[in-house]
């Protein structure tokens, strides 16, 4: 494609020419080719009942529920995760004001790595790019005035290990506060593989105590938790470290498999849980796939749920979709396109029949959201629900040749990759070898080609570039060196004012009870939720679990457990 | 495969190949990037060392000193490429090692750039940069 300026002479700018070279082939961004045409003969062998179906009906392709967005408008969210508990509840605040559903608390990275903010690995990135949750009062400073029973939270915990950590912290928040935990509404990302795999952090949450705690969470949330979605799979995070359309739905199915496999392990039904897995996706730039992804995942996980794990319930086979927008195909050129580029995935979203949906800021490719980019993230999708007409019909695009032929074609990916998987020995075993990490690497690569060969145009990044000096500008809050310093090392005073002024006595005997729950092999969330509210911290807790299980009590093995 | 925008870079056989070590410093985690820059120089005939995820300044230059590289690349995604990188020249510079080059991508916006610059990095390569123009800086080194 060369959009090219021509001039005559010296003096006149004439036009813009636009001189297309259309390729000879299309492909989606997983690769599937395209055709000029879809007719009825690409869906030849396509039967309503089986393939479809009404919305509500098994194998609930075209949505889990009868009626939809006429229902219910899907849990409108976008994410948080300031550098302190307290900007963070400004903030949650602030969009529940703008009509915000459902909030998202984004850890920082040394939370998500299970370590606390006065670890001398943590200080650089405590509160950096997210929101450090290390005790209980954190919790409390997070959601101080927010009526947790109107509100529902997702937790994104990433590993079992730090997942368990967090939620037992929320109820233990939520229960000092005096809420019916029972009555609390969330999801909790609970997943130690997608994190494995897109982070690499598998050395602090060893494989053996993730599976066991995320069991734990399943059994803990179907006894006194039963509104919480207790296992949401990051497939999102697969995504965008550079999993294809059909790896990403392949993978999250595969894991799933194996913690629900570990689950009924342990003897527990799957009629009882099955109907609270979530799944996040991310919704790519590739519209018409992003649909078709969706679409497709919830048939397969249908089948998946009905003939592997023998569930009766219709409950139990739906597919329960929690998408975001794609913050990998955000570009820092121009970044005003980004509102585009979010709003049209957001569209794909809905149109894939998904129940909750967080559009990206457009400031994302560079810096946390500000308050700015969340409000238009959050009307984003107060104008796709109210204004566009896209939630007034159920599945709208079903019946489409190409979108039938495309969930068609997804469908089969994925249970190509499922096959594989299981021929292996399932997820744990693919993930150790390195086989999903080096399947995922290609596409990263083949993806990468495309763009560097303009085989796919990424605007403002491989064409109709402009200088930086012509781009709008738009309000970008970057971090900043001094303020973030200063902020970290706010967080590290408290964490050290808290270790000072709790009853010492207290943690060490809560600790116990943790070590004594690990050796009785009783489920741990109980004693987690009681060792948060006498003010242990997360570091203390999971270092004991991790001792437990053989490995040094801190992941960098700089500290020593200071209990011994 | 070669990428193609490899294709055509200066010849190396009359000189010493290049040593680049490449790492993500501090607790990031976001390594999609620089592995395409691994393979990229890679693909050019440049030696590349990828010391991974996790990695102290200290550990970096240290491994920089022992594998006797011309250039230290680093990813950051997480907003803090200004300590990242003041603590790396640091270490360069109370090593003596000023000599080695310092090359930075990741989630790095422009209007750092300058300031990075003055703190002593020689090139930062930001979101969407073309990996032909890190391998061609890479290979015009003298």
């Amino acid at each position: 494609m060369v959009a090219e300026k021509e001039k005559k002479g010296n003096e006149k700018v004439v036009a813009w020419r636009y001189r297309e070279k259309r390729p000879l082939e299309f492909n989606t961004e997983s690769g599937i080719g395209v055709k000029e045409l879809y007719c009825p003969e690409d869906m030849s062998d396509f039967k309503y009942e089986r393939d479809l179906n009404c919305s509500g009906e098994f194998p609930y392709t075209r949505g889990i529920h009868d009626n939809m967005y006429r229902g219910r408008i899907w849990t409108r969210r976008v994410f948080v995760g300031l550098s302190s508990p307290f900007e963070t509840n400004e903030r949650f605040k602030y969009l529940i004001e703008r009509g915000e559903s459902g909030l998202i608390l984004i850890p920082d990275v040394p939370t998500q790595m299970g370590i606390d903010p006065d670890h001398p690995r943590a200080r650089e990135e405590t509160g950096v790019t997210g929101t450090p949750l290390y005790a209980m009062k954190c919790m409390e400073e997070a959601f101080e005035g927010i009526s947790l029973d109107s509100v529902s939270v997702d937790l994104r915990g990433e590993s079992p290990f730090v997942a368990a950590s967090f939620f037992a912290q929320f109820v233990a928040n939520a229960e000092e506060r005096g809420d019916d935990i029972a009555k609390l509404r969330g999801s909790l990302i609970n997943d130690n593989i997608h994190q494995n795999l897109s982070f690499g952090w598998g050395f602090t949450c060893p494989m053996k105590p993730n599976m066991r705690l995320c069991v734990d969470i399943i059994e803990f949330c179907v006894k006194h938790v039963p509104k919480w979605h207790p296992f949401s799979l990051a497939g999102y995070d697969v995504s965008e470290t550079g999993a294809n359309a059909i790896q990403e739905v392949a993978f999250n199915f595969g894991a799933a498999i194996a913690y629900v496999e570990a689950a009924m392990e342990r003897g527990l039904d799957y009629g009882d849980f099955g109907h609270r897995i979530a799944f996040s996706m991310s919704t790519s730039i590739n519209f018409f796939e992003t649909i078709a992804k969706v679409r497709a995942a919830r048939r397969v996980w249908a089948r998946i749920a009905k003939n592997r794990f023998g569930a009766t319930k219709p409950e139990a086979c739906q597919l329960i979709c929690s998408v975001k927008t794609a913050g990998s195909s955000l570009t820092e050129q121009q970044p005003i396109n980004n509102i585009v580029r979010n709003a049209i995935e957001a569209l794909a979203g809905v149109l894939g029949g998904t129940q909750s949906l967080d559009v990206c800021g457009y400031d994302e490719a560079l810096a946390l959201p500000s308050e700015e980019a969340a409000a238009v993230a959050l009307n984003t999708q107060h104008i796709i629900a109210y204004e566009t007409g896209a939630a007034d019909t159920v599945d709208p695009l079903g019946g489409s040749y190409y979108v039938e032929w495309l969930t068609n074609k997804i469908e089969e990916g994925v249970n190509e990759y499922l096959e594989k998987i299981d021929e292996m020995g399932g997820m744990l075993v693919a993930e150790e070898k390195g086989w999903l990490r080096k399947e995922i690497q290609e596409e990263v690569i083949r993806k990468h080609k495309e763009v560097e060969e303009k085989k796919r145009i990424v605007v403002g990044v491989n064409d109709f570039i402009i200088p930086k000096d012509q781009e709008i500008p738009l309000p970008i809050k970057m971090a900043d060196k001094e303020e973030q310093e200063k902020a970290s090392k706010k967080i590290v005073a408290a964490v050290r004012r808290l270790r000072e002024t709790r009853d010492h006595e207290k943690v060490k005997e809560a600790l116990k009870g943790i070590h004594s729950k690990l050796e009785k092999d009783e489920n741990m969330i109980r004693p987690m939720v009681e060792a948060f509210k006498v003010n242990a911290t997360m570091g203390e807790i999971l270092g004991v679990i991790r001792e437990f299980y053989g490995y040094n009590y801190d992941p960098f093995d700089v500290i020593a457990n200071p209990f011994v | 495969m070669p990428f193609s925008h490899c294709r055509g870079v200066k010849s190396l056989t009359s000189r010493k190949r290049k040593r680049v070590l490449l790492a993500k410093p501090m607790l990031d985690g976001h390594d999609r990037g620089i592995k395409l820059v691994a393979k990229g120089l890679k693909n050019a005939g440049v030696e590349v060392i990828y010391l991974g995820l996790l990695q102290t300044p200290e550990e970096i230059v240290e491994a920089a000193i022992q594998e006797d590289v011309d250039v230290i690349g680093l990813g950051t995604s997480m907003g803090i490429h200004k300590t990242v990188f003041s603590d790396t020249i640091d270490q360069l510079r109370t090593k003596d090692c000023g000599k080695i080059k310092v090359i930075g991508g990741g989630s790095i916006p422009q209007r750092d750039v300058h300031a990075l610059k003055e703190m002593g990095v020689d090139e930062i390569f930001g979101p969407g940069s073309p990996i032909g123009d890190i391998v061609n800086y890479v290979l015009v080194l003298p």
